[in-house]
């Protein structure tokens, strides 16, 4: 796990009310199979990733970049702001 | 009357519904300042100077999330998938009630009812698709 992925994965478990094992933080599922994961939830990922990792997501946008934890990594790569 | 030609009678098509229930809890800890980023991807200047008002901000936020959230819902299925929250605002009229309002793009016309209770707030939207 690069240092990009141990971000992105503490910033999810931060924001999601339950405990959480990394197992079900797997990279390749999809998002809206993440039962605890929810619109409030994601909003507030966006809102820290944005802080922690310099990019800028665009909300009418987000299900494209929201479709799994890859192509939220993905989507942090091409926009991170130099 | 066959279902079809009632749906068709009715225009059906270019109405759309949506409903949304929330945790007032979860909107307890924002806070303007310190939470501004947050607020502001969801929350007209309105809203949020209407919801701080109040003596519980939380439910007042937490009604209005939910409320846009269902009024996504509507809007996606009448074929809007890129509505996101700031297109649409709550505002209340003089007594109190709560009206919809949709960025003019959409076209569109609607109607919301909220409702809370201590832990929850949902709210029921439904949305009429202009033509012309």
């Amino acid at each position: 796990m690069d240092e990009i992925d141990k971000k992105i994965t503490q910033i999810f478990k931060d924001n999601v009310s339950s405990d959480i094992r990394d197992e079900e933080l797997s990279f390749s599922k999809p998002i809206k199979d993440m039962s605890f994961l929810d619109s409030l939830a994601v909003l507030n990922i966006v809102v820290a990733l944005e802080k922690e990792l310099n990019v800028s997501f665009e909300l009418d946008n987000l299900d494209q970049a929201f479709k799994d934890i890859n192509s939220v990594k993905d989507y942090i790569i091409k926009n991170k702001k130099s | 009357m066959p279902l079809k030609s009632l749906a068709d009678d009715l225009n059906i098509t270019s109405v759309g519904l949506g409903i949304d229930i929330e945790e007032n809890s979860r909107f307890s800890e924002y806070s303007p300042g310190k939470d501004d980023v947050f607020l502001n991807k969801i929350f007209t200047l309105t809203e949020l100077k209407y919801c701080f008002s109040k003596t519980n901000p939380a439910q007042h936020l937490c009604a209005r999330f939910a409320a846009k959230e269902a009024a996504i819902k509507a809007l996606k299925s009448l074929g809007f998938s890129r509505a996101t929250y700031k297109d649409i605002e709550i505002i209340n009229d003089q007594s109190g009630r709560p009206i919809l309002k949709i960025k003019k793009a959409f076209n569109s016309t609607g109607q919301v009812s909220l409702s809370h209770s201590r832990q929850n707030s949902a709210a029921a939207v439904l949305i009429k698709k202009n033509h012309g």
